[in-house]
């Protein structure tokens, strides 16, 4: 019974457990067939990368059943102690010697020498955790400014403050529109999230202003072709747009990808999507889209099913993060939003990022499986109402003991 | 947590937790949300298939700019064969070395280990391997060794191998002259392999080979079948055989002579092949680019010079074709002076007395010749000097050629007419020169110097044949009549060019010592220019040769003595690879007796001489004899004839020499082996 039980909370919504299992699938083969022509170069190994990521997506499996099994009330507990565990990981990263610089950002969390993961990868879910806690607690007083609005916005500045530091841009934004998000959901007055969106945008514009490399990433976002802009920032972009366009309508085939062969730069971590673009072409583009889509729509639809607010908020919030991680990626992949490091959940080679996205996956199944269960339970005990009722109506004629017995054992085998 | 107010939610909830308000669950935000992404995902979906489906092709421009390297590959540069399909110049594919100095780390490392490998110096690699750039040269055309033992260096992924067509000259300086030499760039520069540039170079390839960022290339299963180009093959005229033999006697006479240059033509009668020709000094057109212009010149085409007494032939042979001189007549030499205005012409070997055409030939009478210059006129010796190709290039083929100096006639001067007619006060190149007393072995025909003989397509199909129809210049019998004046030359006792003779054969030829002009004046130095010019067989011509030796310094100058052995070895030689001379001695009256006897009675010696016993006995064959009458030059020319015939109708004509009667030893020994162990004298007798 217990066992059953356990296999039911993993598949209670099966059909986003088959879209993360078909994302996680595609996810390994265009990884193998991105990077195995330059780890048999580097390394001399073509299944390096695939092996690292295949260790990341059995840890990731073993997070989501870590999650599809504790108990929404235990999370809930937690929530803060999680973020106040992220915020001391993201101070960590800073501490010279715990913090490895990959690419001009300090994101690695670094231990004995190790590279051990991205916290920020962590921020997002504790964040989406953190939120949903306050805004369920707060439920009934959202609209007042002092009480559910800014709380959730300090936390949420101090985290994108820390993490500008590294600085993770991306992860900042997807941080805010997801907090933003879910104090929409939430019903926080649009009077306080315009005005608040509005008095961000100054900040924004400084941020974007005050590094120089960031100014000119957006600068030839605008006009990725322009010569000066070719040769300084845009080269990653240019070759993105031409490896998707290198695709058409069927690709090249799977494995056939010509711009892998180190012309893309990060083609297998932030920029895999450009991979599939060439080798699947749009057809493959419109079906992995469609795939993520579909995964943003069973997170919607597990929340909007959710017996509580705060399994709501969750699904919400992590429905939103991955179905934003994937558009912010998509986006800048295709040209369409300024360059920013941002791994597509599932599909880039991102350690930290696969196994959050998995025990995301694992809270969906979780609170999916909470709602399965009340329903049920619900279910149950209408019938037993009914059944009550109609025992009591049947008592007067002396029936009842032979058909409650005779129906009890149906219901439950359906 | 605690107890709320349920909010209008159907759903009931038995959890601790607040069931779901209106803000969220019911409520039309997260429904706007949804949208909200849906859209997004929308935009972004059209923006792929704007980028993969209606920008696609405008981007993908840029892409082949990037993902592509567009390589000319040159084609394997073609073959040059001889006659007989041996190769005088091939390519052959090695590897250059090429470094990518953006990969080379430790380059000074790299730079010392390389330098021990390709005997290179450290600092030029050194400074190779540190320029900017993605590409550089370490080395062309590395051996297989230096490719090995660079394979083997620990950073031999940094450096690639190009596979670059090398020119290879297998015969070293064999008909150097002719074969020209390449460039690094693999570009004809000389001779042949400049003039059939286009046709051996080949259509280079431009290869789209796709690549890294670093520019190294990425080679597919299918790049690798791609073969290389071919260009076209060219075979020459020449002999590699005879061309050999042509060098070693020039290299020997040149030892001799010690002479500033010399050349030697070998020509194929009846066709116009050059069989061998040899410039010296030579070089080697391995190392074409190290050699100076001044040996890379080809002599026998560009440079002209006064052929002197070579020339009498030609002049003998226009007078007769024109009927002016008579074969039986006789000019008198003027005792050896001649004043012509305020000139004299003297004779080198004055006989103060009427000669034969025959003796003006043998002796080389300058002022006979003057006079038979005199007979002709300017405009028809003109005329016929350019019949027989002089004054004008003789297409051969080769760059660099000279038409030599050749004035129009109402230029000539009296004098100058005369000098012409033995050969002074005109320059020739040694191959118009060979061309011309070519015509006179190819029975009046005049054909034009051919070097090229065909065009083999890379597919192995023959697409161009070297061709060009004869010309007729004198008549068939007056071409006999020169050849036998040529042959005494030879021949004779007393002739010029007694060092020419060639044991067994039946050689024909004619000296030539002409004085060299002083260079930038007037009048002519001390410098003389020995030359031989003749042909052999004379029955049956093979070969056509020319030597000639610039600025002799050995004691005798004169082209008997240093032109006319090397010629001599030329013609025996060469006869022998032929087939025609065995190198054995004639077993008949060796030529020396019969001139004496023709010589003694100073007149035609044909009438004098008895009629062959064997001719004497047989009854004639009618129509031969008939035809034989009428056409006696034909005699001894005739290929096919059977010797019995030959023999039969030798001697129906009294103005033929005696010596043509012996049929040449070749001929003898093929169609009459059991004769060979019987004494030569006896012989000789029953052939008379």
């Amino acid at each position: 019974m217990q066992k059953k039980r356990w296999f039911g909370t993993l598949w209670s919504d099966p059909w986003l457990m088959l879209v993360s299992i078909v994302l996680a699938m595609v996810g390994v083969s265009m990884i193998y067939s991105t990077t195995h022509v330059g780890a048999m170069e580097k390394f001399n190994s073509p299944y390096l990368y695939l092996r690292q990521h295949l260790v990341s997506l059995a840890l990731g499996l073993v997070g989501l059943m870590f999650f599809s099994q504790l108990p929404m009330k235990t999370l809930r507990r937690f929530a803060p102690w999680m973020l106040l565990a992220v915020f001391g990981l993201l101070v960590l990263v800073l501490v010279p010697g715990f913090g490895a610089r990959v690419g001009g950002a300090i994101r690695w969390l670094k231990i004995a020498g190790i590279r051990v993961g991205q916290p920020a990868e962590l921020a997002k879910l504790a964040l989406v955790i953190f939120v949903a806690y306050s805004l369920e607690r707060k439920h009934d007083r959202v609209d007042q400014l002092f009480v559910g609005f800014l709380p959730n916005v300090v936390v949420a500045g101090l985290m994108v403050g820390l993490l500008m530091v590294q600085p993770d841009f991306g992860t900042s934004m997807l941080l805010l529109t997801v907090l933003m998000i879910m104090m929409f959901v939430g019903g926080v007055p649009k009077r306080i999230l315009v005005g608040s969106a509005l008095m961000a945008l100054p900040m924004i514009y400084l941020m974007l202003t005050r590094k120089a490399y960031r100014w000119k990433r957006i600068t030839s976002f605008l006009d990725p072709f322009a010569p000066e802009n070719i040769q300084a920032g845009a080269y990653q972009l240019v070759q993105s747009l031409k490896t998707i366009a290198m695709g058409g309508l069927w690709g090249m085939g799977i494995g056939q990808s010509r711009q892998k062969l180190g012309h893309l730069p990060e083609a297998h971590t932030d920029f895999i999507f450009a991979i599939v673009g060439e080798e699947l072409g749009l057809i493959g583009v419109f079906l992995v889209m469609l795939a993520f889509l579909f995964f943003v729509y069973r997170g919607f639809r597990i929340a909007m099913r959710a017996r509580d607010l705060f399994s709501q908020y969750v699904a919400l919030g992590l429905a939103c993060t991955v179905g934003l991680q994937c558009l912010l990626n998509v986006g800048v992949v295709m040209g369409s939003l300024p360059t920013k490091g941002m791994p597509l959940p599932f599909l880039s080679f991102a350690r930290s990022s696969l196994i959050v996205v998995l025990c995301c996956v694992g809270i969906l199944q979780r609170i999916e499986a909470d709602t399965l269960a009340s329903e049920y339970r619900a279910k149950r005990k209408r019938e037993e109402n009914t059944a009550d009722r109609e025992s009591a109506a049947r008592q007067s004629t002396g029936e009842h003991r032979n058909i409650s017995a005779g129906a009890r054992p149906v219901q439950s085998a359906s | 947590m605690s107890s709320k107010p349920t909010p209008s939610s159907t759903r009931q909830t038995n959890t601790p937790y607040p069931a779901p308000n209106a803000a969220f669950g019911s409520g039309k935000r997260i429904v706007w949300v949804m949208c909200f992404l849906c859209v997004l995902f929308a935009i972004l979906g059209y923006r792929s298939y704007q980028l993969q489906v209606k920008q696609r092709e405008s981007l993908l421009s840029l892409v082949h700019a990037t993902q592509y390297i567009y390589i000319r590959q040159q084609a394997q540069r073609g073959t040059i064969y001889d006659r007989k399909m041996a190769p005088l110049a091939l390519s052959v594919i090695v590897d250059s070395l090429v470094a990518n100095p953006r990969l080379v780390s430790k380059e000074l490392d790299a730079a010392r280990q390389l330098a021990r490998i390709l005997d290179l110096s450290p600092r030029e690699l050194y400074w190779k391997l540190t320029r900017d750039g993605s590409f550089v040269w370490l080395k062309r055309r590395i051996s297989k060794r230096e490719a090995q033992a660079v394979r083997q260096l620990p950073f031999s992924d940094k450096l690639r191998f190009e596979s670059e067509s090398q020119r290879v000259y297998p015969n070293g300086r064999l008909a150097a002259h002719l074969l020209g030499g390449v460039g690094s760039d693999g570009k004809g520069l000389g001779a042949a392999e400049l003039a059939m540039e286009p046709l051996l170079r080949g259509k280079s390839l431009s290869i789209r080979r796709m690549r890294d960022p670093q520019g190294r290339q990425l080679l597919r299963a299918k790049d690798l079948e791609l073969a290389r180009k071919r260009g076209a093959d060219l075979v020459l005229t020449i002999d590699k055989s005879i061309q050999y033999i042509a060098e070693m006697a020039m290299g020997r006479a040149m030892e001799k002579t010690r002479a500033k240059r010399g050349v030697a033509i070998v020509m194929e009668p009846n066709s116009g092949d050059i069989l061998a020709l040899v410039v010296k000094p030579d070089f080697d057109p391995n190392k074409f680019s190290e050699v100076q212009a001044a040996i890379r010149n080809n002599a026998a085409l560009s440079n002209p010079f006064e052929p002197g007494s070579t020339m009498k032939p030609i002049t003998m042979a226009a007078a007769m074709n024109m009927g002016l001189v008579k074969p039986e007549e006789r000019i008198h030499d003027e005792s050896g002076r001649m004043q012509i205005g305020r000139r004299t012409i003297r004779d080198d070997h004055p006989k103060r007395r009427p000669l034969t055409p025959l003796e003006i030939i043998k002796y080389s009478s300058n002022i006979c010749s003057a006079k038979i210059g005199f007979r002709m006129g300017k405009e028809r010796f003109h005329q016929q000097l350019k019949a027989f190709g002089f004054g004008e290039r003789s297409d051969i083929g080769l760059p660099g050629e000279s038409r030599g100096i050749l004035s129009s006639p109402h230029r000539w001067s009296q004098i100058g007419l005369a000098n012409i007619a033995f050969g002074q006060g005109i320059a020739v190149t040694p191959i118009q020169l060979t061309a011309a007393i070519n015509t006179i072995a190819s029975d009046g025909l005049y054909y034009k110097p051919r070097l090229f003989k065909q065009i083999i397509d890379p597919k192995g199909k023959v697409t161009r044949k070297f061709e060009t129809a004869p010309r007729r210049v004198i008549s068939s019998d007056v071409a006999q009549r020169i050849g036998l004046m040529m042959e005494s030359v030879i021949g004779a006792p007393d002739g010029t060019g007694k060092s020419a003779r060639v044991d067994g054969v039946r050689a024909g030829g004619k000296t030539g010592t002409a004085q060299k002009p002083i260079p930038g004046g007037r009048g002519y130095g001390k410098d003389r220019i020995g030359s031989f010019v003749g042909y052999a067989p004379v029955d049956q011509p093979r070969i056509t040769v020319l030597v000639v030796i610039d600025e002799p310094k050995s004691p005798c100058k004169y082209g008997g003595c240093t032109a006319a052995p090397a010629w001599s070895e030329i013609v025996r030689e060469s006869l022998t690879y032929l087939g025609v001379h065995t190198g054995e001695p004639l077993r008949f009256a060796p030529i020396s007796h019969v001139m004496k006897l023709a010589d003694a009675d100073k007149t035609h010696v044909a009438k004098k001489l008895p009629l062959p016993r064997s001719a004497a006995k047989r009854k004639h064959p009618t129509k031969i004899a008939l035809r034989s009458a009428k056409r006696p030059h034909l005699q001894a020319h005739r290929v096919h004839r059977p010797p019995a015939k030959a023999q039969k109708s030798r001697h129906s004509s009294d103005t033929t020499h005696p010596k043509r009667s012996r049929p040449s030893k070749a001929r003898r020994s093929r169609t009459k082996p059991k004769h060979r162990h019987k004494p030569a004298k006896r012989r000789s007798f029953d052939t008379w």
